[in-house]
């Protein structure tokens, strides 16, 4: 029996192990003792909520003409849109607010969802871009893991700003 | 080297009962012959369009989501498109080693399962070889589309994605089964170290599929693709309960026993098997059964032995030599300890010869199927054996050949001498095989024994003009 024992020893060890690898650390799994993984799925929720609408905010390509009239402030200004930008991962398209050639805030109406692993990244890159925009502008620090979106968000909101 | 040949003319022991076995401890009803197995139902047909529908389907499923495109496209999207392609034919194999390795009855009974075992065996290196490429292109194609480093990207997948330590788990037990299954580690460990770790293969496909539902994007935006995926790993899941299980419960119903133990030559035995529920069985003399006796300490290794006689419902006889760290304890078994009996296995019959003269060629301990065959052999085929053995006295049932050669009207050939002898001079060279095979062209060849003699007789056959299709093999029940 003690053959028998150390025969099966290896197996049961390399299998053990793996099972309880996967329990601890596998986000799946892990997701009921943790709350970590909640966010993330509402994160990815309200990806495709606001995909599945972004068609009607993104039809015009041209940003609209501001009523430059002096009452106008961040909170009343209309949001203007910048152009659909293809970078190799999907379109990018940023919204912002802009007073007196002052930002007031930007965010993105069309990002990149055409496969998980890109609704996932967009998931959360675009709310930090979001942020990030609405304090430094074009200047935005971007998100690293999110490089191609990045540069589309640039790009759509550095011609948004542009046309003004 | 002595040869001894001895005519059909020179022994007197015949009779048509002649060789037939008498197995101590046999009840006193009438003796009978069991039935045949039945023939196989599937055709080498069906098989081709099984598999190749499911490649089709597959790869279908792959095209219509775009893979062709983004495999040519160039840039991190074809290395994208190598690693979906990679993960689903890792998927397919994984799955056909498994269907493979679980033996149902309707490939084996087509096949044989020495030859299972060896499309098994190409089957799980291509599955691990394909899950390894499909990690690291994976990895890299995420690591491209995200900007990050390989090990980055590594590290957010399994920190963020469901079933991807899973999916790395997986690959690991994957990549540790292929390693213990590499000759030169396989012959380091022992048989059983080396089964047990391979048992782990069923842990890695079950946490495989997960990130295949999950991620894999030929099945998370089409509904066709995940029915398709569930729908093959259920059916593999039907065939290994249907198989596998479905064997070790008629192994535990069938209530057989070690009837007697007896020594023929030196370092070789036999074990004599025998139950009430032996009649209901189907064999053919040259298949094999995996043993397993229900002894303490051995019950838990399988071994597999050729039937060394035509079954009856006097008992199976199967003839075991004394290798390995565990035989010589098999013979040690006291009569009347339960054995399981998983099979029979095997085509190594004399159907394959459809009624042709045969020539039967046995090396050492290999005489065992062969022995049966002849036994089931008609005097038509006037079976020529040649059996080769170190010396006289290492052949055992020597008797019982000579008589049965007698009876239909063969011919019995024992070339003795040690090995090395037979690698300087050989005696499968086609013109000494010609000269005492008359009419080799038209006959049929059953060879059983080590791989350096049956790599010699196969060559020797060959070149004396017998076609490679009339030559059969038996691997696997020694």
């Amino acid at each position: 029996m003690g053959n028998f024992a150390r025969r099966a020893a290896p197996a049961l060890a390399l299998g053990g192990l793996a099972v309880v690898i996967v329990g601890v650390l596998d986000p799946a799994l892990a997701a009921n003792d943790a709350g970590n993984a909640a966010p993330a799925t509402t994160a990815a929720s309200d990806v495709s909520t606001a995909s599945a609408g972004q068609a009607s905010t993104s039809d015009s390509g041209q940003p609209q003409g501001t009523d430059a009239s002096p009452a106008t402030t961040c909170e009343t200004a209309e949001a203007v849109t910048g152009p659909v930008v293809t970078t190799r991962w999907g379109p990018v398209q940023v919204a912002a607010t802009v007073v007196d050639g002052q930002l007031c805030e930007a965010h993105a109406v069309v990002w990149p969802t055409e496969d998980r692993q890109s609704m996932q990244i967009s998931a959360y890159a675009v709310p930090q871009l979001d942020a990030q925009a609405s304090v430094q502008g074009v200047l935005l620090d971007g998100v690293s893991g999110a490089t191609y979106t990045t540069e589309g968000y640039r790009d759509s909101l550095q011609q948004l700003l542009d046309s003004l | 080297m002595s040869m001894t040949r001895v005519h059909a003319d020179q022994v007197f022991t015949g009779g048509a009962r002649a060789g037939q076995v008498r197995t101590p401890g046999a009840t006193r009803s009438a003796v009978v012959r069991l039935a045949r197995p039945k023939q196989a139902r599937a055709k080498g047909s069906d098989v081709l369009a099984v598999c190749i529908f499911v490649t089709a389907v597959t790869i279908g499923l792959w095209l219509q989501h775009g893979g062709f495109s983004a495999l040519i496209g160039g840039g991190s999207g074809t290395v994208r498109a190598i690693g979906q392609l990679s993960g689903l034919a890792a998927a397919l194999g994984a799955l056909g080693a498994i269907i493979l390795t679980a033996r149902p009855v309707f490939l084996e009974r087509r096949y044989g399962l020495d030859q299972l075992l060896a499309a098994h065996r190409w089957f799980g290196i291509s599955t691990v070889l394909l899950v390894v490429v499909h990690a690291v292109a994976a990895t890299a194609a995420w690591a491209a589309m995200s900007g990050m480093t390989f090990v980055g990207a590594l590290g957010d997948m399994l920190a963020n994605e469901s079933w991807m330590v899973a999916a790395l788990a997986s690959t690991v037990i994957f990549v540790t089964i292929g390693l213990s299954s590499w000759r030169r580690i396989k012959n380091a460990i022992s048989y059983e170290t080396w089964y047990f770790l391979h048992l782990t293969a069923y842990l890695a496909v079950l946490l495989g599929f997960g990130h295949q539902l999950t991620l894999g994007s030929d099945f998370t935006r089409d509904r066709v693709a995940m029915w398709w995926w569930t729908g093959l790993a259920v059916a593999t899941l039907a065939v290994v309960m249907w198989s596998r299980v479905g064997v070790v419960a008629t192994s535990l119903r069938r209530r057989l026993y070690v009837s007697a133990v007896s020594r023929e030559a030196q370092g070789v035995g036999s074990l004599h098997i025998n139950g009430p529920s032996l009649r209901r069985m189907r064999v053919a003399g040259g298949q094999f059964f995996i043993v397993r006796p229900l002894a303490k300490g051995l019950w838990w290794q399988a071994h597999p032995f050729s039937v060394s006689a035509a079954p009856t419902t006097g008992g199976l006889r199967f003839t075991i030599k004394e290798l390995g760290d565990d035989t010589p304890n098999l013979l040690k078994v006291k009569p009347g300890t339960r054995v399981l009996l998983e099979g029979p296995y095997g085509v190594f019959t004399v159907e394959k010869a459809a009624g042709s003269r045969v020539v039967l060629v046995a090396g050492g301990v290999g005489i065992a199927p062969i022995r049966a065959i002849l036994e089931d052999c008609h005097p038509s085929q006037r079976p020529i054996v040649i059996v080769r053995v170190r010396n006289e006295r290492d052949l055992p049932h020597r008797t019982e050949l000579e008589g049965l050669v007698k009876s239909r009207d063969g011919e019995l050939i024992v070339l003795t001498g040690p090995r090395e002898w037979f690698a300087a001079r050989d005696p499968f060279s086609p013109d000494g095989l010609a000269a005492i095979i008359p009419g080799i062209e038209g006959r049929h060849a059953f060879i059983c024994g080590p791989a350096s003699l049956e790599s010699a007789v196969i060559k020797g056959l060959r070149k004396a003009g017998m076609p490679t299709s009339n030559i059969h093999l038996e691997r696997f029940g020694v």
